[in-house]
């Protein structure tokens, strides 16, 4: 018998999927391939053409539901950047389908990049101790992914 | 033409700021608008990946010795930094750190063998001494932000 309190946290977590969250995209820049013609993109999947680098965007959209805002300012001697952080919280789940296309580390990586909207984050870690994710909820189904707002 | 003083360290960095922007084309292996300021504030998503280059007027220390005060010894400091987004993706990132890194050796050379002439207080000249940059760039922006942020303070003599 299935642990009933994973059950229940699956649970939870699929509410959260269904009453909290929004559409995003998730994409990711690596470089193309002479396969990537021939490749069947799962639903949800794009590819890009190369750019005049020969890098592809694959891109997917899913769901996510933003989590903590919090701002922040770094202050050198001289130049002082403020910065929004904003943490995505997305099922493992949704990914299964993205990590063969895209290619590189199976798990949310420094600069991939989250469209909302107008809007565009990218991963990064909040500090040098910190890396850029971390599994959430008691049975770690769902990532907490770091971002920060960059140029749209 | 009416000339409005203004003070030496601020004329000296106006003085940097309008050569650099004078300067030939190929002196430099980026593009850029240098400028003066006294509190560089900005928002990362506002951060382009064009360099921003920055002088800020840092720290201007005098000595008047002899006889009535008439031996003259001035060193002024400027900040010279330079920032630009270059992207949380590490391979992506190393060329343009590379780029950047330098133009930071390349604004050095061009102040190297220059004398500058700034109208302060005074009309002056002053020539560079020193330039100190520990940190070669700020690490903590680079992991975090995605940001390169080098900061060197550039040591004037002002010249009897």
């Amino acid at each position: 018998m299935a642990n009933m309190l994973q059950r229940g946290a699956d649970y939870l977590e699929s509410r959260r999927e269904t009453f909290a969250a929004i559409a995003i995209t998730y994409a990711r820049t690596r470089a193309s391939s002479p396969a990537d013609s021939g490749l069947t993109l799962p639903e949800g999947v794009s590819i890009s053409a190369p750019d005049s680098n020969g890098n592809v965007v694959v891109e997917m959209i899913t769901t996510a539901t933003v989590g903590k805002n919090p701002f922040e300012m770094d202050t050198g001697e001289g130049v002082t950047v403020t910065m929004a952080n904003r943490d995505y919280l997305i099922l493992i789940s949704n990914f299964s389908a993205f990590w063969a296309i895209a290619g590189g580390d199976p798990e949310p990586t420094r600069g991939d990049k989250i469209y909302q909207g107008d809007e565009i984050y990218e991963v990064m870690p909040l500090s040098a101790n910190i890396p850029a994710f971390a599994s959430s909820g008691s049975y770690g189904q769902t990532w907490r992914i770091h971002t920060k707002g960059v140029p749209s | 033409m009416s000339y409005t003083p203004s003070a030496n360290i601020v004329a000296l960095a106006d003085a940097a700021v309008v050569g650099i922007n004078a300067a030939s084309a190929g002196t430099f292996n980026l593009a850029f608008t240098a400028a003066r300021s006294y509190l560089p504030l900005t928002d990362l998503t506002k951060v382009a990946e064009s360099p921003n280059v920055l002088f800020i007027p840092f720290s201007d220390s005098e000595t008047h010795t002899g006889g009535n005060g008439k031996v003259y010894q001035g060193e002024y400091q400027i900040y010279c930094i330079i920032y630009a987004r270059v992207g949380a993706a590490i391979p992506a990132m190393n060329s343009k750190v590379d780029a950047l890194l330098l133009l930071r050796n390349q604004l050095r050379n061009w102040f190297k063998p220059l004398v500058f002439n700034a109208n302060g207080m005074r009309p002056f000249q002053a020539t560079v001494l020193d330039f100190e940059g520990d940190p070669t760039y700020w690490h903590d922006a680079l992991l975090k932000d995605g940001l390169f942020v080098s900061e060197q303070v550039i040591t004037f003599k002002v010249l009897p």
